[in-house]
C-alpha cells in the first residue's frame, strides 16, 4: 500500500497544492510531474550540486529531499530565478565571464550564488570559495566561475558609491 | 535509485515520536535526513514508517543556561551551529567545525543529532563532543537517560541509543580554556580528526587538565590519555616540550582501522601531526587571551 | 576473505567425524547462522543468515549443499544466498578437516567468505571488521563445543 499525502507549496510563487506518495523524491516532483526540467539529477548522492534548489531561500540537494519536505514551504527552481525575457544579473556574469561550457551544472551553480549573494552580498574570496565548495564543475576549472561571482560581489559596491 | 515506499508520519511531540517509531523499532526518525534518505534511496536500508521531527518544536534551541552549560538541541542544523553567536563566542572551534561539514546544502538540512545518531565513524562532531565531554540526552518510552559523549558509540556504525530513543539535547560544560580541533581536509584521506579542550587555572597560564580526542581511527573517538596526564597542571610555556615527550607513546595506544588509504603507522603519525598543530593553536590562543 | 582456525581437542578424529558432518550442529556455532533445517542428510541444507550493522541488515536465506566428503578427515560445505532488501550476496565456503594429534586429533576450519553488492561495496571495510569478529566467535564456539584446549 502505497502512503500518499497531500502537499501544499508555493513554487517559483506560484502555490501547487499536489498529492504525492510518501517516498516521492523533489527533484522528480519538480522535473517529471510539474515539467521543470532545469534542475538536474547528476551524482544523486547530494554531492555535486547540479540538482540545487532553494527551500525558504537555503539551498538544498533536490536529489536526497521528499517531497513531503516541501509542504508549507517556499521552493525556487533555476526556472524561479529566470526573468521571462533575458537573463539574471547573476546569469549574464556567468555568460559575460566564461563561466559555462556544456551548462549542465550551471542552473545548481546560479541557484548557490542566489543563495550565496542574498546572505552575504559581497562576500569574499575565500567566503565565495567555500559557499561554493559543493558545486562541482567538470568543463570550466572553475576559474570563470569564480570570476563571475566576484564581479558580482563588487558589483553592487560600485552601485553603492554611486 | 529511489527509496522503496514506507509510510510517512510527522508527529508534533516528542511522545508522540517515540510512539510512532513503534515497539519493534520499525521506525525510523529523521529531521535533515542527509545519510538516512541516501541510504534509502540507495535501498542498503529499509524502514516501514518515516517519522519525521521536523514538527515537534524546541529541538533546534542553543542557548548558555545558568549552570553555564551550553545547550544545543539535537535538531540544530549544522549551519545554525556555525553561525550562531553564543557557540562563536564560546567554542568557535565548534562553530568552525559545523562551518566545514560536507557541503552548503547538507549544512543546511543536516542535523548535529542525526549526525551523532549515524555512528559515522569518520564524522566530526563526536570527537569534539567527545573532548568537550558533553551529555547526550535520550528520551524514550521508559523515560530520560544522559549517555556521555564518549560511551555513545557501542561499533562502527551503532550508538547505545535504543530506536525509539530519541536524542533530544547535546550539553557541555561551557570552556575555560581554548578548544582545538583539526581534520585532513573533507575528501583528503585517510580520514583523521584530533580534538583538544583545555580547561585553564585563573592565571590563564596554566592548564586544570586537558582532554584529547582523535577520531576516524576506530569505530569511536579514542582519548589520548598520555598526552591529558602530561597536560595536567603544567604551565602552557612547558606544552611543546611535554607532548613532543611523550607522542610516540600516546600514538601508539591507539587502535586504529588500517584501510586502502592508509596503516596504521601513517595514520597515528597523521594524528601526532594535527594534534601538534591544535596544541600550537592552543598555545597562542591562550598567550593572547 | 579467507579465515582459518585450528584446535585440538581430546577426542579422535573417527570420534569427531560424525561431528563434522553435523551440518546443523558446526552451522549453529556460526554467528547469525538461524533456523537450519535439512533438507536431504549430508547432502542440502536450508539456513537463515542474518547480520545487523547499525541501521544496515541483511537475512540471507542460505541453500547449503554439502559438496564433498573424504571419510574420514574431510568434509566440503558450500553456503549461497541473496538478500531480498538490499541485494546483497553471499558465499561461502567451509573446509572442515580432522587430522590425528597424539592422543587426539587438530580440528582445522577454512573459510572463504565472499560478499557482493551495493552494500558490500559501500562498506567492505566495516563488513570485512564484522566477519573478523564473527569468525573470532564462532572459533570460541567451536572449541566450547568440542572440548579444545
Amino acid at each position: 500500500m502505497t502512503h500518499v499525502l497531500p502537499i501544499s507549496f508555493s513554487l517559483n510563487g506560484q502555490a501547487i497544492a499536489i498529492d504525492v506518495p510518501a517516498h516521492t523524491l523533489l527533484i522528480d516532483l519538480i522535473r517529471d510531474r510539474l515539467g521543470l526540467k532545469g534542475t538536474k539529477r547528476s551524482c544523486d548522492m547530494e554531492v555535486c550540486g547540479a540538482c540545487t534548489v532553494l527551500l525558504d531561500g537555503e539551498p538544498i540537494s533536490s536529489c536526497t529531499t521528499l517531497a513531503v519536505d516541501v509542504d508549507q514551504r517556499e521552493v525556487t527552481t533555476i526556472e524561479g530565478v529566470t526573468p521571462p525575457e533575458g537573463l539574471s544579473r547573476i546569469q549574464k556574469a556567468f555568460v559575460l565571464h566564461g563561466g559555462l561550457q556544456c551548462g549542465f551544472c550551471t542552473p545548481g551553480f546560479i541557484m548557490a550564488v542566489t543563495a550565496l549573494l542574498k546572505a552575504t552580498p559581497h562576500p569574499t574570496d575565500e567566503e565565495i570559495r567555500h559557499y561554493l565548495h559543493g558545486n562541482l564543475c567538470r568543463c570550466t576549472g572553475y576559474t570563470k566561475i569564480l570570476e563571475a561571482v566576484r564581479s558580482l560581489a563588487a558589483e553592487q559596491v560600485s552601485e553603492d558609491a554611486a | 535509485m529511489l527509496p522503496s515506499p514506507f509510510a510517512f508520519e510527522r508527529p508534533s511531540t516528542i511522545a508522540g515520536a517515540v510512539r510512532a517509531v513503534g515497539k519493534s523499532g520499525d521506525g525510523m526518525f529523521y529531521s535533515g535526513g542527509t545519510e538516512l534518505l541516501l541510504a534509502l534511496k540507495m535501498r542498503v536500508i529499509h524502514t516501514d514508517r518515516l517519522i519525521d521531527i521536523k514538527g515537534i518544536k524546541g529541538l533546534d534551541r542553543i542557548a548558555l543556561n545558568d549552570a553555564n552549560d551550553i545547550e544545543l538541541g539535537a535538531r540544530c542544523t549544522h549551519n545554525k551551529i556555525a553561525n550562531d553567536p553564543v557557540i562563536r563566542a564560546h567554542v568557535p572551534a565548534l562553530s568552525s567545525l559545523c562551518a566545514n561539514v560536507a557541503n552548503i546544502r547538507i549544512r543546511s538540512v543536516g542535523t548535529i543529532g542525526g549526525n551523532l545518531c549515524f555512528g559515522e565513524p569518520h564524522a566530526d562532531p563526536l570527537t569534539m563532543l567527545a573532548a568537550l565531554d558533553a551529555r547526550l540526552v535520550l528520551i524514550g518510552p521508559s523515560g530520560t537517560r544522559v549517555v556521555h559523549a564518549d560511551d555513545f558509540i557501542r561499533s562502527e556504525l551503532e550508538t547505545v541509543r535504543e530506536p525509539d530513543e530519541l536524542l533530544t539535547v547535546i550539553a557541555f560544560s561551557r570552556p575555560t580554556g581554548p578548544v582545538t580541533y583539526r581534520r585532513f581536509k573533507h575528501g583528503e584521506r585517510p580520514s583523521v580528526n584530533v580534538a583538544m579542550a583545555w580547561s585553564l587555572g585563573p592565571s590563564g597560564r596554566t592548564i586544570r587538565s586537558a582532554r584529547v580526542r582523535v577520531g576516524a581511527l576506530g569505530s569511536r573517538p579514542q582519548p589520548l590519555k598520555a598526552i591529558e596526564d602530561v597536560l595536567q597542571g603544567i604551565s602552557v610555556a612547558e606544552v611543546r616540550p611535554a607532548i613532543e615527550a611523550v607522542l610516540p607513546t600516546a600514538l601508539g595506544e591507539l587502535e586504529v582501522n588500517e584501510d586502502r588509504h592508509g596503516g596504521a603507522e601513517y595514520k597515528r603519525h597523521l594524528a601526532g601531526v594535527l594534534l601538534l598543530r591544535n596544541a600550537d593553536e592552543a598555545i597562542a590562543a591562550a598567550g593572547s587571551a | 576473505m579467507e579465515f582459518n582456525m585450528s584446535m585440538v581437542v581430546p577426542a579422535t578424529p573417527a570420534e569427531l567425524w560424525s561431528t563434522l558432518l553435523d551440518v546443523p550442529r558446526i552451522s549453529g556455532c556460526i554467528p547469525g547462522c538461524e533456523n537450519v533445517e535439512e533438507i536431504e542428510r549430508l547432502a542440502t541444507y536450508k539456513a537463515t543468515v542474518k547480520q545487523k550493522i547499525g541501521p544496515f541488515k541483511v537475512e540471507v536465506p542460505a541453500d547449503i549443499i554439502v559438496e564433498s566428503i573424504t571419510e574420514p578427515s574431510h568434509v566440503r560445505t558450500r553456503a549461497t544466498g541473496r538478500d531480498k532488501i538490499t541485494g546483497t550476496r553471499l558465499a561461502v565456503v567451509l573446509d572442515v578437516t580432522v587430522t590425528p594429534e597424539g592422543a587426539g586429533s587438530t580440528f582445522a576450519v577454512d573459510a572463504k567468505v565472499d560478499v557482493q553488492g551495493r552494500l558490500a561495496t559501500m562498506g567492505f571495510g566495516v563488513i570485512k571488521r564484522r566477519v573478523d569478529q564473527n569468525f573470532e566467535e564462532f572459533e570460541k564456539r567451536l572449541k566450547e563445543m568440542l572440548g579444545a584446549t
